[in-house]
């Protein structure tokens, strides 16, 4: 899946303002950007519910504004915000209402489905009494239906409670492990997104900030040791004369950055005049690495 | 297309809403008919009326076909909204038109459905009424008239169900065209149903009346151009036709060519509508 200069505008508005991206085969590609950064008008557009204003997409290799682009959608599912299935329907009339969209024969991969999701023991149970992960669930076996290659989920772990995202994450992972499917995914617990994502694209202002592999995030996201000292000048000097990169955060804090010993910095630090309170390993994370690109304030 | 109608018509058949608003029809029509046949029956005993025939009482009712269509599409369709729904069709790559027609198409089923429990409903009254007095060719004529006047109904709540998103607007929206055009139907068949004189009655002081000579009344649309658009407007709109039906005056080819105009008119206008319409 790939956009081109994607934009889309209400009113004078962009809501995704010349997007581009390509979301890998077989990717898991984590989309991470605050509240109204445009990730959800991003999935909008590529699920064909909205309309481009300018630029375009291709799914498969279809462009959007190809007549096939509907065949090509048949590879496709999607949860866009709130899942998308009958309240008033049990969850094996749900899939089984896909599968007529779908034109498939309602045969014994529905109960596997029902299986792939947790929900196989729900009954005759109507969605409407569902818990919110249930109907999480139900939402990604509605999408599940039809065997797609790519598969769109938008906050899938909105609302779960900490059980709910455990399993939500293994779902995914098997999704992607087990039946090779490219997952596009939005959400707001970056921590989550980190353990499945393989890719990660970060949104603002419906623009695309930065789009990066996992591997390369990893080795940008260096380790550092944040330390507490008597004197931070005295300190800066023992680490210029070592050669270390470092950045002074506050009055008596420091974070250095790379691989040194801890009795070769206070050695140094010593001789400088400067006295070592304490040290302690950080490494960054996704969240971190957000902060740092897109700076504070907002939710991601 | 084809995945889509069979989607829908499991969908009707498991609705809720479906089968609570052919229930109230039905309900609605019992008691109607059988409140007109116990007032014939009562007419009778005190002044010798003779009973109305069966076809009267049946047909009582059709004028408020179209509230009970305003009702069970918008919810009917608006659930589609509600839930997020629609999106899995537009998503499974179905056209958005195929969409769009499928649940006219449905809809109207729905909408037949709901005049058949009137129907039947109706006929609650056949105790108490006497024998059916149209023809069969005019029953026939008369029932695929209100059919088609039906279906016109749920063209135009389709039309709004589809393009209002909001699942609390649309049967708002819907009463209020349904009253419209009841309102609009009724004045002007009243309106025409004007005679040209009218005979008024003179009360002396000592209180004889003298009948006087008939008098032009003001109310009547002579024959001419207002006339005409008049007579159009009653026979093409769905309230009109329905108010006629009531009436017992038996609709003809050109009502049926008017509402399947006005059918196949709201869909190409919905459909197109719906086309470039943002979906959430």
């Amino acid at each position: 899946m790939e956009t081109n200069h994607l934009t889309k505008r209400y009113g004078r508005t962009a809501a995704v303002h010349d997007l581009t991206m390509a979301v890998p085969r077989g990717a898991v590609y984590g989309l991470v950007g605050r509240n109204g950064a445009g990730k959800t008008t991003l999935f909008r557009l590529l699920c064909g519910l909205q309309r481009p204003s300018d630029g375009g997409f291709s799914i498969c290799g279809v462009p959007h504004s190809d007549r096939s682009i509907s065949r090509a959608r048949r590879r496709m599912g999607a949860v866009v915000e709130m899942p998308s299935i009958y309240l008033d329907f049990s969850a094996r009339d749900n899939l089984r209402m896909q599968y007529r969209v779908l034109g498939l024969p309602e045969d014994g991969s529905i109960g596997e489905l029902l299986r792939l999701v947790g929900l196989s023991e729900t009954g005759e149970k109507r969605a409407r009494n569902f818990s919110l992960g249930m109907r999480q669930r139900l939402g990604i076996a509605v999408a599940l239906a039809g065997g797609p290659d790519l598969l769109l989920l938008d906050e899938p772990t909105n609302g779960l409670d900490p059980e709910g995202i455990i399993e939500m994450r293994e779902l995914i992972l098997k999704l992607n492990r087990e039946k090779g499917i490219t997952l596009l995914i939005s959400s707001h617990i970056l921590d989550e997104l980190a353990k499945v994502s393989t890719h990660y694209g970060f949104l603002e202002h419906g623009s695309l900030v930065r789009e990066m592999s996992a591997e390369t995030l990893r080795a940008a996201s260096s380790k550092r040791l944040a330390v507490t000292v008597s004197d931070t000048a005295a300190l800066a000097r023992a680490l210029d004369s070592l050669g270390v990169r470092y950045e002074i955060t506050g009055k008596n804090g420091a974070d250095i950055f790379g691989e040194i010993g801890l009795s070769r910095l206070a050695e140094a630090a010593k001789r400088e005049g400067a006295e070592i309170f304490s040290a302690e390993n950080r490494s960054e994370t996704l969240e971190g690495y957000f902060m740092d690109l897109l700076g504070g304030g907002g939710n991601a | 297309m084809r995945e889509l109608l069979s989607a829908m018509a499991l969908r009707l058949r498991r609705s809720g809403i479906f089968w609570a608003c052919c229930f109230a029809g039905l309900l609605i029509a019992a008691c109607a008919s059988l409140g007109n046949g116990f007032s014939d029956v009562h007419a009778q005993e005190m002044f010798n009326d003779p009973l109305r025939p069966l076809n009267v009482d049946l047909l009582e009712m059709t004028p408020f076909l179209g509230f009970l269509a305003a009702v069970a599409v918008p919810l009917f369709l608006g659930a589609e909204y509600g839930d997020g729904t629609i999106r899995n069709k537009v998503i499974a790559g179905h056209r958005r038109e195929h969409i769009y027609l499928a649940n006219l198409f449905v809809g109207t089923l729905a909408g037949w459905a709901l005049l058949l429990c009137a129907l039947v409903g109706g006929c609650a009254a056949a105790p108490l009424a006497a024998e059916w007095a149209l023809s069969l060719s005019d029953t026939l004529l008369t029932f695929l008239g209100l059919a088609l006047s039906t279906a016109v109904y749920v063209s135009l709540f389709t039309l709004v169900s589809m393009l209002l998103p909001r699942r609390a607007a649309a049967p708002v929206v819907s009463l209020l065209l349904a009253l419209g055009l009841l309102f609009a139907g009724s004045y002007l068949f009243n309106l025409l149903a004007e005679p040209e004189t009218v005979q008024f009655a003179v009360i002396t002081a000592d209180r004889f009346t003298i009948p006087a000579e008939p008098q032009p009344n003001p109310d009547y649309i002579p024959p001419g151009l207002t006339r005409r658009l008049m007579e159009f407007a009653v026979r093409v709109l769905p309230s009109g036709q329905a108010i006629r039906i009531n009436q017992e005056i038996v609709p003809t080819a050109f009502e049926f060519a008017a509402s399947a105009v006005l059918y196949v008119l709201t869909a190409v206008i919905g459909a197109a509508l719906f086309q470039n319409k943002d979906i959430n």
